[in-house]
């Protein structure tokens, strides 16, 4: 029992103690791609980036989960620990649009990523990371409780984003 | 450390005596009259004219007595420092020399007198102890001498005297002991000689013999008895049974049948000098004079006399102190032992000789005793032994004599009597059994004969037939039982004087009403067999368990015989579970299930199961089944759609099965009750909310979900919510906040999460259902229905 309270407060101090402060883990910064739909990642310590085929590029802070930015549909990396030492990663573009605001709770569409990381990686950079991107994501977030669901249709995809060096 | 506080007690004492002779010197009205205030010195404290001062004694610093004499005070112009330290110097001799004459004084006075009181103790302490110590040797030695002889005397005497007594009645036991084994052994062989003789000189044998002829032929007569009368009417019996059945009829009467876990000795020696410095001191201001007119140099001089005083006076003390004590020791040894001399010891001597008296009493006593009780104790043995075996011996024979001679005159009549009667009774017996075998055997044959003549109404066998002749008894089928009955005489019998019963053990057969006889004649030398004549029903509660029944058949109210009959009750066929019944919450899982005929007849088709449960956690999407004909030991699987309707995990569930032939008629069934695993990906459950539903207006339904069994990664989950009406129709005027559907983010094995699903509730309705469907990648994993 104490064991097991001890292990849920060193996850919690963990979780805070990085998660909470909105910073990437530092074995997973750097450049992912998938090669199927061409889509990469940059993860850097407080920020990413999104590059599309195109080229099209867009930059995201990362952020504690900070239910009031995402109640303002700011776009941006929401990390919110979970148990076993991880951290879910919650990347999302609103929809400006789509929001919507009635009895308390907050809505919005956008184009949502989530994945997971380690809070800490024993192994060093991560070589591969597997996410759920969706266009047509969802966001709905209770005011009252300042908890959030969010997530992807059963159609959206499951990138399989590979380490690759960056360009020079 | 006990010489330390005797030296210190001392300095006590002799401070306080010098207090008294100097205080008077030391009052300010005398002494410090005329001198004037000096340095250094507390108002206060050396107003005080009760006690001289104590220089160094700790806490007193500021009060020390300073020996210098005070100075007078002097012109402005001071000396030089070479000046000043002559006269530090002068002072420091004149200081020294007077403190060591002080010292020296007052140490060998004082020391002589500790040295004498010490020696006075040690030498008063060791001879009076060698005194006591030689009295009392001397009067343990004394002591020792009388006991030893008082113990020895009464040692020998009570010795002697319990030496005797005891050996005394030792050997009159002993003696006792003798005569009666000697005795005994010198009576027994005459003795039983004697016995034997004397028996053999009676009759026994020939009692014997008379007896055993009497139960020779008791025994035969028994034996014929027993063994040749059932035989004879055995015999006479098995002729009448295997005779021809002239004719037999039959009759079956079912047609009418109906149916539960600071040196203390330093601070001592130091306060105690202390105490005598200080007097020495103001002894010496007296008698010093500073030599210095000059403020500076009269203090420099006091300075030195004070430092050199006390120096001086140490150093001296110390040593005359110790010369002292050196000196006045010995002397002191011999007066103190002189005085030891006086002190009366008798009582050492008389403790010495008490204690010699008794341990040389008790010793000498022992070793006395032991050997004079020996003494006594052997001559008092041996003649109270020979005494009382002298007086004892013949009794004793006389004794032993008489029992000896009649165990041996017992033993041998026994002997005669029983060798007598064995013979006898053996021959007797065979000389009359053959006749006595004869005449039974035909008493046998001639009883049997007339009860024949008398009862010629036999029962002969019984048992059952079968409702539906397929080798199984099932619940509710009807069985009739037959019997047999032979007529043994020449003309026929009426049947009508016939009564049977059936008599069953438990509720699994329920008799119907008894038809008590046939209506046709039994024919003389013929037979009859009555069948269907007592008809039971299998009751339901004797399913799977054995019953029996027992037919009793009557004639003229006597009865003739009886059998009873022990079978299973089954049904024709039994239909249990494939595999383990599961089901899946909200979505449809299929139970599969095998019947199998048990019976020898086929069941006819369509043969229909269905499923039945009042549980409302399971729901009966399709109930029945049907399969075809089943042959003898054919089996055939159907199965049940059903949809689970718990939020428990492994939910208690009552499920019913049964198996109807053709013709509608059950054939098999089975009762299930037992926990039934509900297998979903993933579980929800309602937290809170359910309530609020009949209240319009926004309800905040909260929800956990856990993966229970979902291997997918990152797996899309939508939720899709549903306000029921209780008719089951979707209430559409409820509307969701939000999405519906919503999407969720994705769940690992094992994990759980909570959601808000906000929704709208209408006015008017106050019952219904709300039905929370998950899809994960767009296929249904689990519908959770909840009712308010």
């Amino acid at each position: 029992m104490r064991l097991k309270t001890l292990k849920v407060m060193a996850v919690l101090v963990l979780g805070f103690g990085l998660g909470a402060c909105g910073k990437i883990p530092k074995e997973y910064r750097g450049n992912f791609v998938d090669q199927a739909t061409g889509f990469q990642i940059q993860l850097k310590s407080s920020e990413g980036v999104w590059i599309r085929e195109d080229g099209a590029q867009q930059v995201f802070p990362a952020r504690a989960a900070a239910v009031k930015e995402m109640i303002q549909g700011q776009p941006g990396i929401y990390l919110r620990s979970i148990d076993d030492g991880q951290l879910e990663v919650f990347w999302v573009r609103p929809a400006a649009e789509t929001r919507r605001e009635e009895y308390g709770f907050v809505s919005f569409e956008g184009e949502v990523v989530y994945t997971r990381m380690a809070a800490k990686s024993p192994g060093g950079a991560i070589p591969v990371l597997l996410a759920r991107h969706c266009d047509r994501g969802q966001v709905l977030i209770d005011t009252v409780s300042q908890s959030f669901n969010g997530g992807c249709p059963a159609d959206s995809k499951v990138l399989e984003l590979v380490r690759v060096q960056p360009k020079k | 450390m006990a010489r330390l506080a005797n030296r210190w007690l001392t300095g006590m004492v002799l401070g306080a005596q010098l207090a008294q002779v100097v205080v008077p010197v030391f009052s300010p009205a005398s002494a410090f009259a005329d001198e004037e205030p000096r340095p250094g010195r507390g108002a206060g404290r050396g107003d005080r004219p009760d006690r001289p001062d104590r220089p160094d004694r700790p806490g007193n610093g500021g009060n020390r007595p300073d020996p210098r004499p005070d100075p007078t005070p002097q012109a402005p112009t001071g000396p030089s420092s070479g000046e000043i330290a002559a006269a530090r110097s002068a002072g420091r001799a004149a200081g020294e020399r007077d403190g060591e004459r002080e010292g020296r004084a007052r140490g060998w006075t004082e020391g002589l007198e500790e040295g004498r009181r010490d020696g006075y103790r040690v030498g008063y302490n060791y001879c009076l102890n060698e005194r006591r110590k030689d009295v009392y040797d001397r009067g343990y030695s004394d002591g020792i001498r009388t006991g030893s002889h008082d113990g020895q005397a009464r040692g020998q005497i009570e010795g002697y005297s319990q030496g005797q007594n005891v050996g005394y009645r030792d050997g009159q036991a002993d003696g006792d002991r003798r005569a009666r084994n000697q005795a005994s052994a010198d009576a027994e062989g005459p003795a039983s000689e004697e016995g034997r003789r004397d028996a053999d000189a009676t009759d026994s044998y020939q009692r014997g013999e008379a007896a055993g002829a009497i139960a020779g032929d008791a025994r035969a007569r028994q034996t014929a008895r027993d063994t040749e009368y059932p035989r004879g009417r055995e015999a006479y019996r098995t002729q009448r049974l295997n005779e021809p059945v002239s004719r037999e009829v039959a009759e079956n009467l079912s047609a009418t049948a109906r149916s539960a876990v600071p040196s203390t000795r330093t601070a001592l020696i130091e306060s105690t000098l202390m105490e005598h410095v200080g007097s020495g001191e103001r002894m010496s201001l007296l008698s010093s004079g500073n030599p210095y007119s000059d403020p500076q140099l009269r203090a420099a001089y006091s300075e030195g006399y004070s430092s050199g005083y006390r120096s001086g006076y140490d150093s001296a003390y110390r040593q005359e102190r110790r010369r002292g004590e050196m000196a006045g020791e010995p002397e002191g040894r011999q007066r103190g032992c002189r005085e030891a001399q006086f002190v009366d010891v008798s009582s050492d001597f008389r403790r010495g000789r008490d204690e010699g008296y008794n341990r040389g009493y008790r010793e000498s006593y022992d070793s006395a005793y032991r050997v004079a009780y020996d003494i006594g104790y052997g001559p008092a043995f041996r003649s109270a032994s020979d005494a009382m075996y002298r007086d004892r011996y013949a009794g004793y024979y006389q004794d032993a004599y008489a029992r000896f001679r009649a165990e041996a005159y017992d033993a041998r009549v026994s002997q005669l009597y029983r060798a007598g009667y064995a013979a006898a009774e053996r021959a007797t017996f065979d000389r009359t059994y053959p006749g006595y075998s004869a005449a039974e055997f035909n008493r046998g044959v001639t009883d049997e004969t007339a009860e024949f003549a008398a009862n010629p109404m036999r029962f002969m066998d019984s048992g059952f037939r079968e409702q539906f002749e397929d080798s199984v008894i099932e619940p509710g089928e009807t069985v009739g039982f037959w019997f047999r009955v032979r007529n043994f005489a020449d003309q026929e019998l009426s049947a009508s004087e016939l009564r049977f019963e059936v008599e069953t053990s438990g509720k699994g057969l329920l008799p119907l009403r008894q038809k008590d006889a046939g209506t046709l004649g039994v024919p003389g030398l013929g037979a009859i067999v009555v069948s269907g004549a007592v008809p039971v029903i299998v009751s339901e509660s004797a399913l799977n368990q054995s019953v029996s029944a027992t037919v009793k058949v009557f004639y003229r109210g006597k009865l003739l015989g009886s059998k009873s009959t022990t079978f299973q009750v089954k049904n024709r066929a039994t239909v249990d579970f494939v595999e383990r019944p599961v089901i899946r919450e909200g979505l449809e899982s299929t139970l599969k299930v095998r019947v199998t005929n048990n019976s020898s007849q086929p069941i006819s088709g369509p043969v229909r199961l269905e499923i039945r449960s009042d549980s409302r956690q399971i729901e009966l999407r399709q109930a029945s089944a049907e399969v075809a004909t089943l042959a003898p030991g054919e089996s055939r699987e159907a199965s049940f759609r059903v949809v689970g309707r718990t939020d428990q995990d492994s939910p208690q569930l009552p499920l019913a099965i049964s198996v109807a032939d053709g013709s509608r008629k059950r054939v098999a069934v089975k009762d299930f009750s037992g926990s039934v695993p509900v297998v979903n990906d993933y579980r929800v459950k309602l937290l809170q909310g359910g309530d609020s539903l009949k209240n319009s207006g926004v309800t905040r339904l909260s929800y956990q979900i856990r993966n229970v069994s979902s291997r997918l990664v990152f797996g899309a989950l939508e939720l899709y919510a549903r306000v029921l009406d209780s008719s089951g129709k979707v209430v559409p005027e409820a509307r969701w906040i939000g999405f519906n559907p919503q999407f969720l983010l994705p769940l690992e094995r094992g994990e759980q999460a909570k959601f808000v699903i906000p929704v709208v509730m209408p006015q008017g309705l106050t019952s219904g259902m709300v039905e929370l469907e998950v899809r994960e990648n767009g296929v249904p994993v689990v519908i959770h229905q909840a009712s308010f």
